[in-house]
């Protein structure tokens, strides 16, 4: 493995042109619903893209969501009365989607890509330890080695996701609810997406998990059979043994006196 | 998912419900993507892991300069270097490897870990420096991988499992003796020494004697005869070479670390690594000199003899015999197992994560709660375990037995009518006042020990996982996997071997239990003393004229059981063998009949007055064997750590070049 210390990652430098670039095109594109409140963002995400920045992007979503959400501007009926304007829509889409991107896996490249484990954080006791188990390991990922194609991709499956979901949007958005929810149609709204997750989690699930049971090893479908059996028979088991036990013991006893 | 995908998801979903909310169509199709980016890289990553993880293949080459080599050697250095690739499709865009050390091998220089992305074009190597401080088997279990994905949302650690066994051959240690201005010992004996100093029919001098009637005229030295006016015969060296036999043991007793006592490395000192060590210089020594030399190590249950040869295949194999005993480990079926049962656990985490997951391998949690596992132990664990073992008697006596006996009485006191009056009355104060009470106070016994045996129940479910992954290991042939399980739950004798032979098999240093729950010591096996007998009655059948047999076994806490030994060493020096034993001697403690101020314990404090007592009794311990042996012609040595081989071979030289005179003892 090389050691790249001395020179500064280009996937590190990349990264962070993508989301300081998005990030601005996004406060451009709120500063003309929000005005100067737009600046917010770009001040959260300024300081998580800073060298030592802790803030990651889910704040700058965060912020994002709580202006609009006391922003005053509530239509309380159906859909929006302003006129719809799409190509608006899908670039702050597609902006909000490269920063968040970009920013992730800058943090991914400065400060770590495996979850750290807490284990590693303690000192080790003796000597016996180092270079055995528990080491601290670098787990932040190495900038220079971007895999081909890796930002042009990204880029690239921006509109893609953006247009996904504005067709999404359209369906659930002119779905009419049913008389009892007509009042408050964001619940209707909100009852089908989260029924739509539902629905696409439990097929993946199934599928995985199908997946995993097919293509496990001799050992894990030994364990599986052997758990069911256990299962089904412990009780007996457990009896037949523990009486084995017990006249092994009562024999050394009688040995050992 | 890592917390850093669900505090994503989090902003990600709280955006699309304030758009919804909102009706704010950007916000909602920002979320919307957002969400949807995320349930697509869960998707992908899950999949890829699912199809391409077990293509996942790591290998290992451990070698020197000249190249990978299969056998190491003790105290030497060696490149261990470990390439982690993909074989087939895919492509695992970020993967972190970490290489794990044996605890047997030393650590030098050089990182264990290594990250990036792997492919099949697209590989990791990693390339460290290890020595080996200590004779036995380097056992290198795989690698420790974890994989992500590009954001690190998310994340599946494992382990890629491809253990290889390299033996570390025991190695020749000569330690200086003196300062930097002493020479060195030497194995070898310095030239002009005759080594075989029997008289034989060989060709070289050995030595020079008066002339004695009978002797050939040719072997007259007619020169020196002349010089000194009367005739001198030549004496010549034996061409017979001498057969020794070492026998090591390599019991329980020599297999339980020394206290203290650490190898260059961290490794832990075993007595058994001194005997092999002692073994291994003897047998090159031998070697060097074309002698012929046999093993035979025995312990508690048998033995394994290897016949005289001189072939240099025979010493290689001696050699591996040596190092494959010292990876051995101490094993006592009567230790508490869950002394060893954390360790074995952790150990067991890091090397099978997969085989100890919830899916393959549970316990019902209702079952740690209320039933104890085993229902009969040997082992006094406290008070707390005691009433986790019998909460459930004591509910169903203080809830239903005796409240219902004490109903029964009172039925058939007032059906019979004959009992005096204070009596009916105690009997009903005891049915309706003490029986509640009883059944409150059971109850909240009860519930105590389910609230305080959180200790117990966690060590159920590690029981239960690691008695699920003995029986479907295949190493393990023993166990049936049918009721191998419900076996191991409920004995704790059998569970104990198997987690020591676990950790043995992976050479993981533990700390085994020394004594049993009565105070016994576990490792004191005089069963040995049987099997050395009969190994060396079995050596003496089948051997030629004078051998020389090397006893390297621990008798020191045996002395009271030497009497199938001595009659075994009677009849080997009854036919004319030399016998010798050589005890290993532990670390700290001052040699018998040497003062040595540095290793006098302190006599007053309580721990060096301790210390002090077992000192003396150890010295005692070694005089009473030794003057077991001497009543028969046999010497006893103690290897202490700082005597070096070529004193324990001086005293093997001195032994054969004893002079014999015909009829008597030598």
């Amino acid at each position: 493995m090389t050691d790249d210390k001395d020179e500064k990652p280009s996937g590190e430098r990349d990264y962070l042109l993508l989301a300081v670039g998005a990030l601005l095109f996004v406060t451009v594109l709120l500063i003309q619903d929000l005005g100067f409140v737009a600046v917010l963002p770009l001040l959260i995400g300024g300081i998580g893209l800073a060298p030592r920045g802790a803030m990651g992007p889910g704040w700058v979503i965060l912020t994002v969501a709580v202006v609009y959400a006391f922003r005053g501007r509530w239509s309380p009926i159906g859909f929006d009365d302003r006129s719809p304007n799409i190509i608006g829509d899908l670039f702050f889409a597609v902006a909000v989607f490269v920063y968040v991107v970009s920013h992730v896996r800058l943090m991914a490249i400065q400060r770590h890509a495996v979850p750290p484990d807490a284990r590693r954080e303690r000192p080790l006791r003796t000597k016996r330890l180092v270079g055995r188990w528990l080491l601290p390991a670098q787990a932040a990922r190495r900038g220079g080695r971007l895999g081909d194609g890796e930002l042009v991709w990204l880029i690239l499956t921006a509109p893609v996701f953006a247009l996904v979901a504005y067709v999404l949007w359209l369906r659930v958005a002119f779905d009419l609810p049913p008389p009892e929810l007509e009042r408050v149609p964001a619940v209707w709204r909100v009852i089908l997406v989260a029924w739509g997750a539902l629905i696409l989690l439990g097929a993946c699930h199934v599928i995985l998990t199908y997946l995993k049971r097919s293509l496990a090893s001799r050992p894990e479908s030994l364990l599986v059979m052997q758990d069911y059996l256990w299962g089904e028979t412990r009780g007996e088991q457990r009896r037949v043994n523990a009486w084995l036990s017990w006249g092994r013991r009562k024999r050394e006893r009688k040995d050992d006196r | 998912m890592t917390g850093r995908g669900w505090w994503t998801l989090f902003a990600c979903v709280t955006l699309l419900l304030v758009g919804i909310f909102r009706n704010e169509a950007a916000l909602s199709v920002t979320g919307l993507t957002l969400v949807l980016w995320v349930a697509w890289e869960w998707l992908f990553f899950s999949l890829r892991v699912r199809l391409f993880l077990r293509n996942l293949k790591v290998e290992r080459a451990v070698g020197d300069d000249r190249g990978p080599l299969a056998t190491l050697w003790q105290g030497r250095e060696y490149t261990v270097t470990v390439t982690v690739s993909l074989a087939g499709k895919g492509r695992f865009p970020y993967v972190a490897v970490a290489d794990c050390v044996p605890f047997a091998v030393q650590h030098l220089d050089g990182s264990t870990i290594a990250n990036g992305g792997v492919s099949a074009k697209e590989s990791l190597t990693v390339t460290y420096r290890v020595a080996c401080p200590l004779p036995g088997v380097a056992r290198f279990e795989g690698v420790r991988y974890e994989v992500t994905d590009l954001q690190g949302f998310f994340a599946h650690v494992g382990f890629l499992r491809n253990p290889i066994l390299l033996r570390v051959l025991p190695g020749v240690l000569v330690h200086r003796s003196g300062g930097p201005t002493v020479k060195r010992q030497n194995e070898l004996m310095p030239p002009g020494i005759h080594h075989l100093r029997q008289p034989g029919s060989g060709s070289e001098l050995l030595d020079l004697r008066d002339y004695l009637p009978g002797d050939p005229p040719r072997t007259i030295a007619w020169k020196v005869s002349a010089r000194r006016d009367k005739l001198i015969t030549k004496e010549f060296e034996s061409e017979v070479p001498v057969r020794c036999t070492l026998f090591v043991d390599v019991s329980s007793s020599v297999r339980v670390i020394s206290p203290g006592r650490v190898a260059g490395g961290g490794a832990f000192y075993k007595p058994l690594d001194r005997l092999i060590e002692l073994a291994a210089g003897v047998l090159r020594a031998n070697a060097s000199l074309r002698d012929l030399t046999g093993l035979c190590l025995f312990d508690e249950t048998g033995s394994r003899i290897v016949r005289p040869e001189r072939t240099s295949n025979h010493q290689t194999r001696l050699l591996q015999l040596l190092g494959e005993a010292g990876a051995l480990g101490p094993m006592a079926g009567r230790a508490d197992p869950n002394a060893l049962l954390p360790i074995a656990y952790a150990f067991a985490q890091e090397v099978y994560p997969e085989l100890l997951r919830d899916e393959v391998n549970r316990i019902p949690a209702w079952l740690t709660w209320l039933v104890p596992m085993p229902r009969y132990t040997r082992h006094r664990r406290g008070k707390l375990e005691a009433l986790h073992r019998s909460k459930r008697t004591l509910l169903l006596w203080g809830t239903t037995l005796i409240p219902l006996s004490l109903l029964i009485v009172n039925l058939v006191v007032a059906y019979f009518g004959e009992a005096p009056e204070w009596a009916r009355t105690l009997l009903g104060g005891l049915l309706f006042f003490g029986g509640p009470a009883l059944a409150t106070g059971a109850w909240l016994l009860f519930l105590f020990s389910l609230l305080t045996a959180w200790r117990l129940r966690k060590l159920t479910r590690w029981r239960k996982k690691l008695a699920a992954l003995f029986c479907v290991l295949p190493t393990n042939a023993s166990l049936p996997p049918t009721g191998g399980l419900a076996a191991l739950l409920e004995d704790d004798d059998l569970f104990s071997l198997h987690l020591q032979h676990f950790l043995a098999e992976h050479q993981v240093p533990c700390a085994v239990p020394l004594y049993d729950a009565e105070g016994r010591y576990l490792f004191a096996v005089p069963e040995k003393v049987e099997v050395l007998a009969k190994a060396l009655l079995q050596a003496v059948q089948r051997g030629r004229d004078n051998e020389l047999f090397v006893l390297l076994a621990d008798l020191l806490e045996l002395d009271h059981h030497l009497e199938p030994l001595l009659a075994a060493v009677r009849v080997a020096v009854g036919r004319h063998h030399q016998v010798l034993v050589v005890c290993p001697w532990p670390h700290g403690v001052s040699l018998p009949g040497i003062a040595d101020d540095r290793r006098t314990p302190r006599e007053d404090t309580l721990p060096g007055l301790i210390l002090a007592l077992s000192h003396a009794r150890l010295h005692a311990a070694f005089g009473r064997v030794r003057r077991a042996f001497a009543r028969l012609g046999v010497q006893v040595a103690c290897a202490a750590s700082h005597e070096s081989v070529p004193l324990v071979l001086d005293r093997i030289e001195r032994l054969r070049s004893a002079r014999r005179i015909p009829g008597g003892k030598p």
